[in-house]
């Protein structure tokens, strides 16, 4: 009896499980949906990031959207160079994006408010009268950038306020939705220079910021700006990108800032 | 049977010591600060220049668009800049600084006519020059309610006397002392709503107040004693409670057949169609730990620093000041703050530090919720990246945070959770499927 | 004059129950009681209280310092030692009870992340694991007072068909768990914690309804033999259950109308338990099931909000 239950029993189970890889196997066969080979090379070569840059949900998505033809292969800010040389091999005319890189536009130094408690993001925190900073348009320094980067390219540092990693920034923007005192800025990379601030009060600023841009002018005067490639515009340097030749026009005009507003990125 | 109150609600300590206190004034500041957004809606456009000379109830700033409001001056003298300045809400907003010349010269009044001879459109129009906002909180324009759209027929004029917010008495005092005035003016509201019936809701901790509305209601103008208890003055509540009707959620008053009038709006309805003043001050409830707390008549756009100089200066045990009541109020740290025409008191408190613990789950955000909401989903589902489908029916009254034996700010979630569900590239996804309010909007 | 001031959102003003008030109402409700088990158990109740309240704060001091986080007395591990002492059979070694507490803490509530996080209530968690560790010691019992070994009413009920006096359950002077043997007592500290609005009373009512309803059914029409429903209500650690082990708000769905199915259900399956177990009491573990049940109750649909339903018809009408 037990013997005979010891063979019966694998035979049985054998020949049902063999029955259903058949079963499996048949369908697979049958049923299998034809997917372009180009779809998976395209998204091979897309660097999986799904950050949404692009405008599509997912890589696969927007790899889908390019073999069809209905995206073109510049939409993806993160992929890198070697990707879209591979994807100019597959298709021949592809254009790579302007590379560009998100700033901070705020080099922190606010004197605080009120000490804040409550929910632990800058969300939460521009909900109380408009965040607890003296200065209505700096960092809050809580991470919801640096939650949201899908690089790791934003880390709150030692100053209370959101520091980039130029070289991990791709420029795909997501900070810049998270951020809800709107303090980031994509810049082109190849700019190099950019503002530290944001604040449109002129004089008032150093009564709250040691950081702040109070609108000297020195950027923007004659002698170290002869191009105009920087103009004073509702008490903040603009930089006039069309004017714009070379970088080293706004390392003249920003190096004599006298709080040091102006930063380099930072390769 | 209907009911006498609404489902849910809080006890919180009532604090009314200043309704002893009778209605004072306070002498005018050197300079008022009137924000040209003082009502909601979109902020008004400024008439007058730098270096006009204003008089006492001479316009200085025309409503911009539908929902805005008329801003007066409260004071004579000479605006001394156009300029940013402190807000209650923690911004800076541009704001017209005009210096007192203590001339109280008064600017020429419009001839008044007799109200029973006004048409509705002619009453609202007064109503709108005199710059009438709803006194209650949300300085809604009082002329937008009073001329519903065609169509939408209110049979019902509900006066908000409820008071719910612990410490205010400003409202109460105001009864205590104008009854007559106030029914009147409920009279002309109502007249230019064409409504048949006014019904005035009042909680039953006010027996004295309520007793000088009893002794004036008739047939037509009926008082409903209601349970006190937070936010018994909530609209959509006072509405279930007078009535028996639900407001729709995201719906008005309107959609009901109801409009709903804080008394203070009714008073100042009065005060301008029948003895033709704009409104330019308003009864505020100075207390807590004022060395002089009362029910005072304040300028609007007087400094909170003016006002408590006036009253005896700032008092060491002090560390939290309010613009409202202790539920729903703002919390200010400026004392260059203006009071506004929606400010209804000011407190001076001394806060303690809620301890945070972590959620229990007990559910008494959602027993004690009148609007049937879920608080603890917005906190829940915040932190799991997402936003509280309903949270849109949530009016902020504070009655979980209050109630939350974790010290959750369950009001700050909500509050996000709304943010996000308002905002058109909705970021985080609605915690649910079935969501008919985030399509909506609002 | 600089002076700062706090900012917070609305609302400025709190009531006073916070965490540690809930938990100090709790051990307030239970104190009755506690009182009369050290009457019935005398030392042995004192030593077990203290064991398992000193091991569940070592616990849970231990194990919050491993995960480096800062230790916040908010008197839950009191109320978990005390409800675990309460469940234990007064002869039971101290070592065992230690061993069950800390067994209840660590795996019951901070492998889960601490308090708010624990799917089970941890003092029964730890009552299940010496029920699976030591079955015997956790199924003999002593009489009170002279401490002769002897059946509880359940287990008499159950094991030879003899049914106590209704009196002598009510009052609680029998053999049973140290702290569950007075149903008047447990009743009156489950009446404190329902006028301070301290449990939610949805989960008590149907439990002790679903109780009374199974055993009415099956006394009327099944036989005597199954006991009456005053013997299955009063007897055992069902008030115990009732009022504070299934009202834990941690372990319920954070739903009301579950809430109702959670105090059904464990009705039900202490109803089950009793009559077609192997053991005679199945309130431990009908608990335990229905906190294993309770995220799937949190998915019922929650009652509409004020003017909900309005909205959608007025929806349709457009």
């Amino acid at each position: 009896m037990i013997i005979e239950g010891i063979f019966t029993a694998p035979v049985l189970l054998g020949a049902a499980g063999f029955a259903f890889a058949l079963f499996l196997a048949v369908s697979d066969m049958l049923l299998e949906v034809k997917e372009d080979p180009k779809v998976a090379l395209v998204e091979k070569a897309l660097p999986g990031l799904n950050c949404g840059a692009c405008g599509f949900s997912s890589c696969a998505a927007y790899a889908k959207a390019v073999v069809e033809g209905a995206a073109p292969i510049g939409k993806c800010t993160s992929a890198d160079e070697e990707s879209i040389k591979f994807l100019k091999t597959i298709f021949s005319s592809a254009s790579s994006p302007e590379k560009k890189v998100a700033v901070i536009r705020c080099a922190g130094g606010s004197a605080v408010k009120f000490p804040y408690k409550g929910v632990p993001t800058c969300e939460a925190a521009a909900l109380v009268t408009e965040g607890f900073l003296e200065c209505s348009w700096g960092c809050l320094g809580l991470g919801d950038c640096e939650k949201a980067c899908p690089q790791g390219a934003i880390k709150v540092g030692s100053k209370g306020i959101a520091e980039v990693d130029h070289s991990k920034c791709t420029g795909c923007g997501l900070c810049i939705e998270a951020c809800p005192r709107g303090v980031i800025e994509l810049i082109p990379a190849a700019r190099r220079y950019y503002v530290a601030c944001l604040s449109t009060d002129k004089a008032e600023v150093r009564n709250y910021c040691k950081n702040g841009c109070f609108a000297c002018g020195i950027c923007a005067a004659k002698k170290f700006n002869p191009d105009g490639v920087v103009e004073i515009k509702d008490n903040l340097p603009v930089v006039i990108e069309d004017k714009l030749k070379d970088p080293a026009q706004l390392l003249t005009a920003g190096s004599k800032c006298p709080v040091k507003a102006w930063k380099e990125i930072n390769f | 049977m209907r009911p006498a109150t609404f489902a849910g609600g809080v006890h919180p300590a009532q604090h009314k010591d200043s309704s002893a206190f009778s209605i004072e004034r306070l002498p005018a500041a050197e300079k008022v600060y009137l924000h040209l957004s003082n009502s909601c809606g979109a902020p008004s456009k400024a008439v007058v220049k730098k270096g006009d000379a204003v008089l006492k109830g001479s316009i200085i700033a025309e409503p911009d668009g539908r929902i805005s409001a008329f801003i007066h001056s409260p004071v004579s003298g000479v605006v001394e800049d156009i300029k940013k300045w402190p807000h209650c809400s923690g911004k800076k907003l541009e704001a017209v600084i005009i210096q007192n010349d203590f001339k109280d010269e008064p600017a020429p009044a419009g001839n008044i006519k007799d109200p029973s001879l006004l048409a509705p459109s002619q009453i609202s129009e007064i109503v709108r020059n005199s710059g009438i906002v709803g006194l209650g909180g949300a300085a809604f324009p009082a002329d937008v309610k009073l001329s519903p759209p065609p169509g939408k027929k209110v049979t019902t004029l509900i006066v908000n006397a409820c008071e719910c917010e612990p410490f205010l008495t400003a409202d109460e005092s105001l009864i205590r002392e104008k009854a007559a005035d106030i029914i009147e003016g409920a009279k002309i509201a109502a007249r230019a709503l064409s409504a048949k019936q006014i019904i005035i809701g009042i909680e039953d901790n006010k027996p004295d107040a309520a007793q000088e509305l009893l002794n004036r209601s008739s047939e037509r103008i009926k008082v409903k004693l209601l349970k006190t208890k937070y936010p018994q003055g909530g609209e959509k509540q006072l509405i279930y409670a007078v009535s028996g009707k639900k407001v729709p959620m995201c719906g008005l008053p309107l959609d009901v057949g109801v409009a709903v009038m804080n008394v203070g709006t009714v008073f100042a309805v009065y005060e301008a169609v029948v003895k033709g003043k704009p409104l330019y001050e308003r009864v505020v409830t100075l207390g807590a730990y004022f060395r002089k707390p009362g029910n005072v008549i304040i300028p609007a756009g007087t400094r909170l620093e003016d006002i408590i100089n006036f009253r005896g200066g700032l008092p060491d045990n002090v560390n939290k000041i309010i613009f409202g009541g202790p539920m729903m109020g703002q919390a200010v740290c400026d004392m260059d703050v203006p009071v506004s025409k929606a400010t209804s008191g000011i407190l001076l408190l001394w806060g303690e530090e809620r301890k945070e613990y972590e959620c229990l789950r007990c559910l008494r955000c959602a027993s004690v919720c009148p609007m049937g909401l879920m608080p603890r989903e917005s906190f829940a589902l915040y932190k799991a990246g997402k936003a509280y489908d309903k949270a849109m029916n949530c009016m902020e009254c504070g009655a979980c945070a209050y109630v939350c034996p974790s010290g959750i700010p369950l009001i700050q979630y909500l509050k996000l959770s709304k943010k996000n569900l308002s905002m058109s590239n909705v970021r985080l996804p609605a915690g649910r499927d079935l969501t008919p309010l985030s399509k909506n909007g609002s | 004059m600089k002076r700062e001031f706090k900012i917070s959102l609305s609302p400025h003003d709190f009531s006073a129950t916070d965490v540690p008030a809930v938990m100090r109402n709790v051990v307030i409700a239970l104190a009755p009681a506690m009182a009369y088990s050290f009457y019935l158990w005398g030392k042995r109740a004192a030593f077990l209280y203290s064991v398992c309240v000193f091991f569940a704060y070592a616990s849970e001091y231990a194990f919050i310092k491993i995960r480096k986080k800062t230790f916040v007395n908010d008197g839950s591990a009191l109320v978990s030692g005390l409800l675990f002492a309460m469940t234990l059979p007064p002869s039971l070694p101290l070592s065992y009870a230690a061993y069950g507490i800390i067994f209840g803490m660590v795996f019951g509530k901070h492998f889960y992340g601490g308090l708010g996080q624990n799917i089970f209530n941890p003092a029964l968690l730890g009552r299940a694991f010496l029920m699976a560790a030591f079955p015997a010691a956790m199924t003999s019992w002593i009489s009170p007072l002279d401490a002769l070994t002897t059946a509880t009413p359940l287990s008499a009920w159950k094991f030879s068909g003899e049914i106590w006096e209704t009196g002598k359950i009510l009052m609680g002077n029998c053999p049973g768990s140290v702290g569950e043997t007075s149903a008047v007592l447990l009743l009156l500290g489950g009446a404190y914690l329902l006028i301070r609005k301290i449990i939610d009373y949805r989960v008590p009512l149907f439990y002790l309804a679903a109780v009374g309803f199974i055993s009415s059914l099956f006394y009327f029409f099944a036989g005597e033999s199954y006991g009456s429903p005053v013997f299955h209500l009063f007897s055992g650690g069902l008030m115990l259950g009732a009022f504070f082990m299934a009202t834990d708000p941690v372990t319920l769905p954070a739903n009301f109308r579950g809430r109702v199915i959670f105090g059904a259900g464990c009705g039900f399956f202490t109803m089950l338990l009793r009559y077609f177990s192997g053991f005679p009491e199945g309130v431990m573990f009908s608990v335990l099931i229905m906190n294993a049940l309770a995220p799937l109750l949190e998915k019922i649909p929650a009652k509409e909000s004020f003017g909900e339903n309005n909205s959608v018809k007025r929806e349709r009408n457009r």
